[in-house]
């Protein structure tokens, strides 16, 4: 896709600054958004409560114990509530700590794209011609390359690991970015406040960051709740092919892949997990979709 | 005109760029003498290394190595595969047909259910369709695609015997294969087709249309589907990357011969010639279809003609 | 109303599609379906180390190892050694190739030069093979006698004869036609004829009626590839597939009661162990640090945990029956692992990480996912054992199971300071001490050791076979205790096996058709 097509939408006018009344009234109309947000509020209690919510030590192998079903009650009186792995570690406890890396995984990525993706963005859309073209070029090169072969590769080179796999989500998720903001850019440089500031000599920098930026954060919170639902289902693909995270370390993404050869025998290894993954990426797209709306509704035909 | 010349141009530009990424890829680590003979080197004398190195001109500046590298893969020379010993060029396009039918089966898939269901559920909101649409939408973007792939296995491979469960060979094979790569691009098609519709419907062209009489059926396809498609001609471009590069998973799965676990094995083995002539056939059919897509584009809206 | 009725037919369509795949039915002359887990890189013997099974299916050696593991003569009818670098071969008269070429003197001469040749030129993948069987020439003395002048001694030539990469080839064809043709359109002298191979369709194979044993009594085979094990099963499960290796010992009891299929579980000669690279970390150099990690890992709970009970704790390095049965696996010991690695001088840190002149004994450890029985698990369990003592795993990683083969091949280039690996037999003493000889191509580790060298050349110089035994048990006796590798076990093998099908499993767990598939109902 050449960049110069993708037009984003051009705003008339810039939607004006939602007052938080008006945004609280919004949200509990919305029944989507509001299980939505519960089922997130559940998941970072999760990941931030971990250690004192996780009833047994997620690490803890003992091959005694594998491969029991849920609500089993090993000796000691500790319960399983959604029973032990092939090595005996506790699945709840594990499905809470895989709630802190799933998370860390998706966030920090975005947050690496978001950032990269939000600055080439301004300054392709604001100074324009040579530097425009530039940026544009580079994200057609990097979308011409297929996110998880390109991943596979640096990733063989350079060793896998969690913070490996946050560089490369984050450093190949800008380009979305990038095009929006810099769509949104287009558009607001011709407001008249931009035009002003330009007329009474104000520093292009200054112009960029005090007047433009707080008008394009819309599309970039946007965007960004896509861009973690897909980084979840990226780092259970990785894992899948053997590249995510360490097998020790308790990610959704990882017990998935690794239960997937005891379906048939052994359910609560992969549906807790695969529930994780599909109800958080569900919550996190349905409340995605309502900030879109609210937000900015025009940025619906293109997200 | 102009404009399609131009987009030749920055086409162009893009696979210029797309070879000095598959190029650098070979200098990440450093000097690729040590990368391809990785532990072997322990037993070789320093000149047997060197000798090597000058042998593969490893040792030649690499702006001189670039305009060889560039030079050699314009005639289709990308190199020998020292795992497949044959040239890393037929190593790849011996998978290639497998990855682009699978491809493109997963891409007509995704917009021929996905744009139908979508005006369906746009034309009557808020109705049981309407709901069940939303539903799929939904869950079709919320599942890791190796789940679905082992689930869609377990249902109609093993319980119900309808398909082949693995390999290639007949349009059967495809089947699987093809739902599960296109399960996330038809939600997301699906889900565009709908707002964008639902969007078209509220503007003042369309309600003038409606008002001097015309059919509905009319207005919803001559005048609303024609606008709409233009989001979703936008994200077909960026969904063949997404198809392209999600086939490693299916072809895993489903033990699809495609380019994807070519490449894999071949990034394992440190073969990097076959890694990189893998990388750029895919960016040059990306590039190239996108350029299409593109023109197509134009076609569809003419106004970028004039804006471009 | 419009979109209603499209929705409908198409729906229609796509049900009317899928009814019509309907499950062909089953008959015995439906062909045996076997699953591998990766496509060939070549069919051409000289060009690929990974793809044995396939290789003495289509081809055949001089000598071979029958399913019991003892080496007979093949295509060689006797053997007989005229001084100790000289040795005669008699070819069995009468054998033809699958195109027809008579299988003589010459085209023995051929495939032993062809061979010296690309391994000069630095082609094919014969680092292995050349480097167990050491010839300087192969001479015609008459149509059906050859003569095979050795570089050195080797009192156990006809096992380094065995190895797939020497398989016969008829001269004409190979001569005629260029590599890159050959290597997906083989000819040789095996019990089955190559058909026609496409990746993801598999390899066609056909009963060649010829064959100097006899026709196979299985008459279609189709070989294909599915890396991915769960989907393996599952081809399995639906009546798709016939035979596949590696089936997880979990399994094994819900796979039992399936319809249709059973799992076979057989002893095998694959040793289990985890490489130590040597040269990566300086701790790894210690033999103490190495006997230390073999005593923190407590293998009889791997093995009776993950194996369900069918493999056996020992030290296994040389194959019975040439074992020395006395040898003592080290015992399940953490205090006594750590008494070693504090005379070795790594003492525990703050984090209770052990250190020595500011290096962490932390390590890398790789594993393959389903290339062994529950080999990702077992390396979690070894990596907690470990941490128990004080060695850190820095970073446990999965590897995909082609590269690892990949890796293999090329002599463990790309292995980082630990390894899941495994050997298979040799069915020498000779052979098997080749795993962490230094020069062989089976030794991944890059250890290096003068005294066991010096050992090994005596031995394998050594004509008089009644000292045979001791130079042997002196020799693994030695290596044990040195501990190049943390010892494990020997995997058994599961192979899922349709109903309809006989099957004879090897204990090398070799699947060469012609000698494994005993019949089709």
């Amino acid at each position: 896709m050449s960049a110069d097509a993708d037009l984003a939408p051009a705003p008339a006018t810039v939607a004006p600054k939602p007052r938080r009344s008006r945004l609280l009234k919004r949200f509990v109309g919305s029944k989507a958004a509001v299980v939505s947000a519960i089922v997130l509020a559940v998941v970072l209690i999760a990941a931030l409560g971990a250690p004192w919510l996780a009833p047994n030590d997620p690490f803890a192998i003992k091959l005694i114990q594998r491969l029991k079903p849920p609500g089993w009650v090993n000796s000691a009186g500790a319960t399983f509530w959604l029973g032990t792995d092939a090595l005996g570690r506790d699945v709840l406890s594990r499905l809470i700590y895989g709630a802190r890396v799933s998370l860390i995984v998706a966030v920090s990525a975005l947050a690496i794209s978001g950032v990269i993706g939000l600055l080439l963005g301004l300054v392709s859309g604001y100074f324009g011609g040579v530097v425009d073209d530039i940026v544009m070029r580079i994200a057609d090169i990097q979308l011409s390359f297929p996110t998880i072969l390109l991943a596979l590769a640096i990733m063989a080179v350079l060793g896998s690991g969690l913070d490996k796999l946050i560089l490369v989500l984050g450093l190949t998720g800008w380009v979305q970015y990038g095009r929006i903001v810099r769509g949104q850019v287009l558009a607001i440089k011709q407001e008249e406040f931009v035009l002003a500031a330009r007329a009474t000599g104000e520093r292009q920098w200054r112009i960029l960051f005090q007047h433009i930026l707080p008008n394009v954060w819309s599309p970039v919170i946007v965007v960004a709740s896509f861009t973690m639902a897909s980084n979840i289902v990226a780092e259970a693909s990785l894992s899948f092919l053997g590249v995510g995270v360490s097998p020790s370390v308790p990610s959704w993404g990882t017990m998935l892949a690794d239960g997937r050869q005891y379906i048939g025998i052994a359910e609560w290894l992969t549906i807790p997990a695969g529930l994780a993954i599909s109800l958080t990426v569900l919550s996190i797209n349905l409340l995605g979709d309502w900030l879109r709306d609210f937000l900015d509704p025009r940025l619906k035909n293109i997200l | 005109m102009r404009y399609v010349l131009r987009r030749l141009a920055q086409s162009v530009i893009v696979v210029f760029g797309v070879s000095i990424v598959a190029f650098g890829l070979l200098f990440l680590t450093g000097d690729p003498t040590e990368v391809i003979l990785g532990d072997g080197a322990d037993r070789m004398t320093v000149d047997q290394i060197q000798e090597f190195r000058a042998k593969m001109g490893f040792d030649r500046p690499w702006l001189v190595q670039y305009a060889s590298f560039v030079g050699k893969a314009l005639q289709g020379d990308f190199g020998y595969s020292f795992i497949r010993h044959q040239p890393a060029y037929e190593v790849i396009v011996d998978k290639l047909p497998a990855t682009i039918q699978l491809a493109a089966f997963a891409f007509v898939l995704s917009l021929v259910i996905s744009i139908p269901l979508g005006v369906l559920s746009a034309t009557r909101p808020n109705t049981t369709v309407d709901h069940a649409v939303t539903a799929l939408t939904l869950a079709g973007q919320s599942i890791p695609s190796f789940w679905l792939g082992i689930l869609l296995i377990l249902f109609f491979g093993v319980e119900l015997k309808w398909l082949p469960i693995s390999g290639s060979g007949t349009w059967k094979h495809l089947v699987m294969p093809g739902i599960t790569l296109a399960a996330f691009p038809m939600a997301r098609n699906m889900r565009l087709t709908r707002s964008s519709m639902l969007d078209f419907m509220q503007r003042d062209f369309v309600r003038t249309a409606r008002a001097k009489g015309i059919s509905e059926r009319r207005v919803v396809y001559a005048h609303v589907l024609r606008n709409s498609l233009l989001p979703i001609v936008t994200a077909v471009g960026l969904e063949l990357g997404f198809l392209l590069g999600g086939s490693v998973i299916v072809e895993t799965i489903f033990g699809w011969p495609g380019v994807g676990r070519e490449i894999v094995a071949a990034i394992g083995s440190k073969d990097f010639f076959v890694v990189q002539a893998g990388v750029i056939m895919l960016a040059l059919i990306f590039a190239g279809v996108n350029l299409l897509i593109d023109l197509v584009y134009v076609w569809v809206d003419p106004r970028i003609r004039l804006g471009g | 109303m419009n979109q209603i009725r499209l929705l409908r037919s198409s729906l229609i369509a796509l049900g009317l599609g899928l009814a019509t795949v309907a499950p062909a039915a089953r008959a015995a002359d439906k062909p045996v379906v076997v699953l591998l887990n990766a496509e060939p890189v070549s069919m051409d013997p000289m060009f690929t180390q990974a793809d044995a099974h396939l290789i003495l299916t289509i081809h055949e050696t001089l000598f071979r190892l029958d399913n019991q593991g003892k080496v007979v003569p093949a295509i060689a009818e006797s053997i007989k050694m005229l001084d100790p670098l000289t040795w005669e071969i008699k070819i069995r008269p009468g054998l033809t190739f699958h195109n027809g070429e008579p299988i003589n003197a010459d085209a023995a001469v051929f495939t032993f030069d062809r061979a010296k040749k690309l391994f000069a030129e630095g082609k094919g993948d014969l680092t292995f093979a050349l480097g167990a069987l050491k010839y300087k020439t192969m001479e015609k003395v008459d149509d059906l006698t050859v003569k095979l002048n050795m570089s050195e001694p080797d009192p156990v030539i006809t096992a380094h004869m065995v190895n797939p990469e020497l398989s016969l080839l008829p001269p004409k064809y190979y001569t005629e036609n260029p590599p890159e043709k050959v290597a997906f359109a083989p000819v040789g002298a095996g019990g089955y004829k190559f058909v026609s191979y496409k990746a993801g369709q598999g390899v066609v194979l056909k009963a060649f009626d010829k064959y100097r044993l006899g026709k196979p009594p299985v008459d279609d085979v189709i070989v294909k590839a599915v890396p991915e094990v769960a989907t393996r099963i599952s081809e399995l499960k639906a009546g798709s597939a016939d035979l596949m290796v590696g089936v997880p010992a979990d399994l094994k009891p819900s796979l039992d009661k399936t319809p249709g299929m059973k799992v076979i579980v057989a002893p095998s000669y694959r040793r289990l162990f985890v490489a130590i690279k040597q040269g990566r970390h300086p701790a790894l150099a210690d033999v103490r640090v190495r006997q230390a990690m073999n005593h923190a890992v407590n293998c009889e709970e791997i093995a009776s945990a993950l194996m369900g009970g069918m493999a056996k704790c020992n030290i296994d390095l040389i194959n019975t029956p040439y074992n020395n049965p006395g040898l003592k696996p080290f015992a399940y010991d953490p205090a006594k692992a750590k008494a070693l690695l504090d005379a070795a001088g790594w003492v525990p840190g703050k984090d209770g990480i052990r250190v020595k002149d500011g290096v962490r004994l932390a390590l890398d450890f790789d594993t393959t996912n389903g290339s062994y029985l529950n080999d990702k698990e077992i390396a979690q369990v070894m990596a907690d054992s470990w941490k128990a003592v004080g060695i850190e795993i820095k970073d446990l990683r999965v590897i995909d199971n082609a590269i690892n083969s990949q890796m293999r091949a090329k002599q463990g280039a790309g292995y980082r300071d630990l390894m899941n690996s495994s050997s298979g037999p040799d069915y020498t003493c000779q052979g098997d001490l080749l795993l962490v000889q230094k020069d062989s191509g089976s030794n991944r580790m890059s250890w290096v050791d003068d005294k066991f060298e010096a050992m090994f050349k005596a031995f394998n110089q050594e004509f008089d076979q009644s000292k045979w035994q001791k130079m042997c048990w002196d020799a693994e006796a030695y290596v044990a205790e040195q501990a190049p590798v943390i010892w494990m076990f020997t995997e058994p093998t599961l192979y899922g096996v349709s109903d309809r099908l006989s099957y004879e499993a090897r204990p090398d767990g070799r699947m060469y058709l012609n000698l494994v598939l005993k019949g089709v109902k």
